[in-house]
Parts: structure tokens; C-alpha cells; sequence
């Protein structure tokens, strides 16, 4: 009882420091072409924090090897969905690696990858040393349902305002601005290609994971060592997450913090360039240092192509999501004179807030920054509207500045 | 708990008896072929259903095939001769599958080339209006191929003295197949591939190679066993 009022309070202070710091950013930031970039700097800065509470509010919880001390889901806050303890954390539409310790909430993905396996079991153990007290087609329901919902509420605005790794593209674009370097544009045949391959890579994993889940979930093996403690079942149950770059970044940040333990994690992390370790792998660390290098150049590189993202956008950008998606990005075409800010300042570079004619102009490769309604000089052009009510407007920042 | 249902009318138990299968054995072995020639093709939501539901008329017209063909060479359903059966039913199957393989691979680059409108166009004119041989091929030959629950039925069906009662039984087995998540599954992934319409190239490559991959195993797996 004391630690749940304990927990509740250092909730309180947390909510608190960020509401303070959000009117601070507000009353001092004077130019109002920042206000809102400092703005989503500071939620990005306060909810890495607020994702992986259980480093320090924790531990609360499920000791699962205490015999090398920190290691992954030592220290996770669980849990409790309609009464019923969900250990994994709740799915929010991010990369909140899995992975690592201390996190409240959790990538929908992994998820949605790794409750194919144990389909219809729950009890203790299956791969992940965790006890579900629900079925896998109930934990399936809860992550698809979560997610939509979410994605109905604030679509993409998870990933421009909240996810870690969309953070940590935007502080690499600030590395790069800091050397005084301009940022790189990719054509836009490029650009539409690598939006368009995130939904060739939800499908790929998604028949990938059936395929492999296949025993767990129609009771036929189609690849060998998909079976219970085989090697496949115990390594490549989330296949995505081997070639994730955010399962290195965390696991590495945390074993630089000491939140981890190196010895355990390392020895875990076996072998030659094919074959997957539980924690990272070969493939997850050749893919976050071209990540790296990469969103150097381009801003927003990793998200143009997050299949996360994707998902999202799909559950609010397309039919029939589209038609109750609360959040929209809207356009005011009497006001709009094509000068072309938004565009050139748009980090996914995406055109259709300048080229469509008025009205809502979300996609679902927008992150919703709001960059564009920042730069826009125009009273009112452009604004974000959730669920009819305007959130932020366009101002004639010219004047005022 | 309930207690276990009995299905006194075997036409009632074969239907119930396919929908089971049809819903957990049948899915994951149907599932790579199928979305490869989804994605081999370029299809669609609505024509990844279509694509399905072809498959499985062929697969329909195959079991009610075998049913007859049980009643009338009652000598195959015995441990003797289903083997070299099975083996053959396997090599079609392998064969027709690196045909339709191939001929996506061939029809591939040429088909990449049209426009975005052309393509659209193209789906449109194909989605209802012409049966999709090569799904309805490959259903066909698949469905040739006995699994253990159709075998059992069979082997039931021709002791039966009305010729009927095997054809009805084998019809009915695979109509309760057709209900199964392969029509979720490859509805999905039409859906998705869809719409990366710059890719369109690439996937039809893959699934191509895929069904080739997949036409060579079977083939071999068969040969092997032969």
C-alpha cells in the first residue's frame, strides 16, 4: 500500500516538473518559430524518462534471474488491464524497446510478434519466463485494440512527439546543425519508395511470423526449431526485433548506465554475423550504425521507413480509421499563397501539406511536428485540430518577431 | 465443461471436419503458396480474396475429384498404393507451381513497366472478370495431394454402397476448408504489398521466386521419396 502511494506521488512530481517546464518554454521561448520545436524537445526529453519509470520508481518486480542481478524485466512496472495483471507493459505506438529493463510501456510490435507464439497458452514460462494469467488471443486483443485506439486519438503523433528513437534521429539532425551543416534532401522518388516500403516490411513480418508461429498457432511446424525451446522459438520469436536498431541503442544505454548487466547481456550475445543473439545482434548493430550515419545527412531517416509507424498511420490514415481519427493536421486554402515553407522545412520531407488544395492534409508519413505550422506565416493557414477543436494554429510570425 | 458433441450425420461431420482443418492444419501449409502468388501477381485486397477463393475452388473441384475416383478405384485407398499417389500428387503440385513461378518471373518485368494508372486499370479489368487459372491450378493440384482427415473420410465413404457418398463427403470436407485464415491472412498482405506501388517490381520478383523456391522443394522432397 505504501509503495503504490509512494509510486503515485513520485507520478504526481513527475506530471508536475513537466507541466512546469512546458509553461517555462512557453512564457520564455520569445521566437515563435521554435516555441513549439522546444516544446516537443522538452515532452521528447521528459517522456524517456516517464517509458522507463521503473528505473526509478522500481524494482516492483519480477525477479527472472536474480542470480546475476539487473537483468531485462528484473525491474518492470506491471501492469493490471480490467483487473488482470498484463506483465509486458502496456502497448503504446513507439519504440519502447522490449528488451530492456525498467520500461512502463512496450513496442506493439514485439508484442504482436511474440503473443503468436504461445497462442492460446498461459501459465508460466513459454519462451520469455513470464507469467500470463491471459490467453494469447486475449493479449492480442488488447495490443490491436490499444493500438488502434491510440492511433485514433493522436495518430502519428506518438512518433514526432514522443517515441525515443524519433528523439534520438532529431538530436543527430542537431549534431549536424550544430557543425553548421545543411541538411540533406532525398529525391522524392526516394522518399516515397522508403514510405512506401514500410508497409512491404509490416507484410513480410507478418507472414514471416505466422510462418514461424505457425506450430504455437495452427499446430503445424513448417521450420524446424520453431518448437518449444528451440532455437528459432527462443531467438527469432519477435523475427523483427533482430534487425530493429532500437534493441541495441537501449540495451546499450542502459548498460553504459549500469541498469543492465553487461556480463549477463554480453553473454547473450554470441556468434558470427548470422546468428542471433537474445539481446543484440550483429544485424540490430549493422542497422543502427547505418541508421546513425545516416540520419547525420537525412532528418527523420529511421522513421520514414518504421513499420510502427506505418502500422499507426494505417490505423488512422486510411479507411474506415480515417473518417474518426480525432487528430488532423488542416489547411485553410484561401490563406495558403504556395510560398513552399512547409515543405522545405518538413523533416519526413513530405509535400502534400503544400501541394493539396485545402482541408485535411494528414498523411500517414506525417509525424505531426508541427515544423509546418510553426514556419507557416500565415494567420490561421495551417492548424492541428483534435476532434474539432484547434490544439495549434499558424501565426504571422513575421510581425510578431 | 460441455460435454463432447456427436455428429451423427457424417455430410454434417465431413463439413465439420473440413472447417476444422480448414482452420488450423490446412492454413499455415497453403499460407506461403498463396501469398507469393499474391505478392507474384500484384494483387490487391480485393483480388488477394478473389485469388483465395479461386484457390480454393480448385482445391473444392480436386477433393470432389478424389471422391469419385476413390469409389470407382476402390484399390487406392490402401497403405500399398496411396504412397506413390501421394508422391505424384506432390510432383504436380511442385511442377505446376514452378510453371506458375515462372511465368510470373517472365510476366514480371514486362508488367513493371506500365504506368501506376495502367496498373490500377489492369486490376480492375482482372479482379471479377476472368477466373485466375493460376491459382485455380495450383488449388486444383494442391487438393490432390490426400491429406489424413480427407483419407479417413475416404476410406469411410467407399465401403458406402451409394457412389454418391464419398463425392458428397470429399465436397462437403473441402467447403469447410474454406473457411480458414488464409483469406485474413492473404487479404492483408494484398492489401499491404498494394500499396507500395514503387516496390511493385520487387515484390512480383520475390513471390515469383518464392513459388519457384517452394515448387523446387516439393518436387525434390517428393523425388527423394519415390
Amino acid at each position: 500500500m505504501l509503495e503504490t502511494i509512494s509510486t503515485i506521488l513520485k507520478i504526481i512530481i513527475a506530471a508536475g516538473l513537466i507541466s512546469m517546464g512546458i509553461l517555462a518554454i512557453l512564457i520564455w521561448v520569445r521566437d515563435r518559430t521554435k516555441r513549439v520545436t522546444c516544446l516537443r524537445i522538452f515532452i521528447q526529453a521528459a517522456s524517456i524518462p516517464l517509458i522507463f519509470l521503473g528505473l526509478i520508481v522500481g524494482p516492483f518486480g519480477l525477479p527472472q534471474y536474480p542470480q546475476v542481478g539487473n537483468a531485462p524485466r528484473d525491474i518492470v512496472i506491471g501492469t493490471e488491464i480490467f483487473g488482470r495483471p498484463f506483465p509486458d507493459g502496456l502497448s503504446v505506438p513507439v519504440l519502447a524497446c522490449w528488451y530492456p529493463s525498467g520500461r512502463t510501456v512496450t513496442c506493439p510490435i514485439w508484442q504482436m510478434q511474440a503473443y503468436l507464439y504461445p497462442f492460446w497458452e498461459t501459465g508460466v514460462g513459454f519462451g520469455w519466463g513470464i507469467i500470463y494469467t491471459t490467453t494469447g488471443l486475449e493479449r492480442l486483443a488488447i495490443v490491436f485494440g490499444l493500438v488502434i485506439l491510440m492511433a485514433l486519438l493522436l495518430g502519428r503523433a506518438f512518433c514526432g512527439w514522443i517515441c525515443p528513437f524519433g528523439f534520438y534521429m532529431d538530436l543527430l539532425s542537431y549534431i549536424r546543425r550544430a557543425f553548421g551543416r545543411p541538411y540533406r534532401k532525398m529525391s522524392d522518388k526516394v522518399n516515397v519508395a522508403l514510405k512506401q516500403l514500410r508497409y512491404v516490411i509490416i507484410a513480410a513480418f507478418m507472414i514471416i511470423s505466422v510462418i514461424l508461429g505457425s506450430k504455437a498457432i495452427f499446430g503445424v511446424q513448417l521450420v524446424s526449431g520453431t518448437e518449444k525451446g528451440g532455437y528459432l522459438y527462443s531467438y527469432a520469436s519477435a523475427p523483427y526485433c533482430q534487425v530493429c536498431p532500437m534493441r541495441p541503442l537501449c540495451v546499450l544505454c542502459e548498460v553504459a548506465i549500469g541498469a543492465m548487466n553487461s556480463t549477463f547481456v554480453f553473454s547473450h550475445t554470441k556468434g558470427l554475423f548470422y546468428e542471433a543473439g537474445y539481446y543484440i545482434t550483429s544485424i540490430n548493430m549493422a542497422v543502427l550504425v547505418f541508421v546513425t550515419i545516416s540520419a547525420l545527412a537525412y532528418r527523420r531517416l529511421w522513421c520514414r521507413i518504421c513499420p510502427l509507424g506505418g502500422l499507426t498511420g494505417l490505423f488512422s490514415r486510411f479507411p474506415p480509421f480515417k473518417k474518426i481519427s480525432l487528430l488532423r493536421l488542416e489547411k485553410d486554402k484561401e490563406k495558403c499563397t504556395k510560398c513552399g515553407i512547409c515543405k522545405r522545412v518538413c523533416p519526413p520531407q513530405i509535400k502534400e501539406v503544400y501541394e493539396k488544395e485545402g482541408g485535411d492534409v494528414t498523411t500517414s508519413a506525417c509525424i505531426l511536428c508541427l515544423r509546418c505550422i510553426e514556419m507557416c506565416p500565415y494567420d490561421d493557414c495551417l492548424k492541428l485540430t483534435l476532434a474539432g477543436k484547434i490544439m495549434f494554429k499558424s501565426r504571422n510570425w513575421l510581425e510578431s518577431n | 465443461m460441455w460435454p463432447p458433441i456427436e455428429i451423427s450425420d457424417i455430410y454434417l461431420g465431413s463439413l465439420v471436419l473440413g472447417l476444422f482443418y480448414g482452420l488450423s492444419l490446412c492454413a499455415p501449409s497453403c499460407l506461403p503458396h498463396i501469398t507469393s502468388y499474391i505478392a507474384g501477381v500484384g494483387a490487391g485486397l480485393r483480388r488477394a480474396l478473389a485469388i483465395t477463393a479461386t484457390y480454393n475452388v480448385g482445391r473444392i473441384t480436386a477433393y470432389t475429384l478424389v471422391g469419385s475416383l476413390a469409389y470407382m478405384f476402390k484399390l487406392l485407398i490402401d497403405d500399398v498404393n496411396i504412397r506413390p499417389y501421394q508422391s505424384y500428387a506432390s510432383i504436380a503440385f511442385g511442377l505446376v507451381t514452378i510453371i506458375i513461378g515462372a511465368s510470373l518471373l517472365k510476366r514480371g518485368d514486362k508488367s513493371c513497366q506500365c504506368s501506376l494508372h495502367d496498373a490500377s486499370s489492369f486490376h480492375k479489368n482482372n479482379v471479377f472478370g476472368k477466373v485466375d487459372a493460376g491459382s485455380f491450378a495450383m488449388g486444383l493440384t494442391r487438393g490432390l495431394i490426400i491429406c489424413p482427415p480427407l483419407m479417413t473420410l475416404l476410406i469411410y465413404g467407399v465401403t458406402a454402397p451409394n457412389p454418391l457418398n464419398p463425392l458428397l463427403m470429399a465436397f462437403l470436407f473441402g467447403l469447410g476448408t474454406t473457411l480458414s485464415p488464409i483469406f485474413l491472412l492473404g487479404g492483408i498482405a494484398g492489401w499491404l504489398l498494394n500499396k507500395a506501388t514503387l516496390w511493385k517490381k520487387w515484390i512480383r520478383l520475390a513471390g515469383a521466386g518464392i513459388l519457384l523456391i517452394l515448387g523446387i522443394s516439393a518436387m525434390l522432397s517428393s523425388l527423394v521419396i519415390l
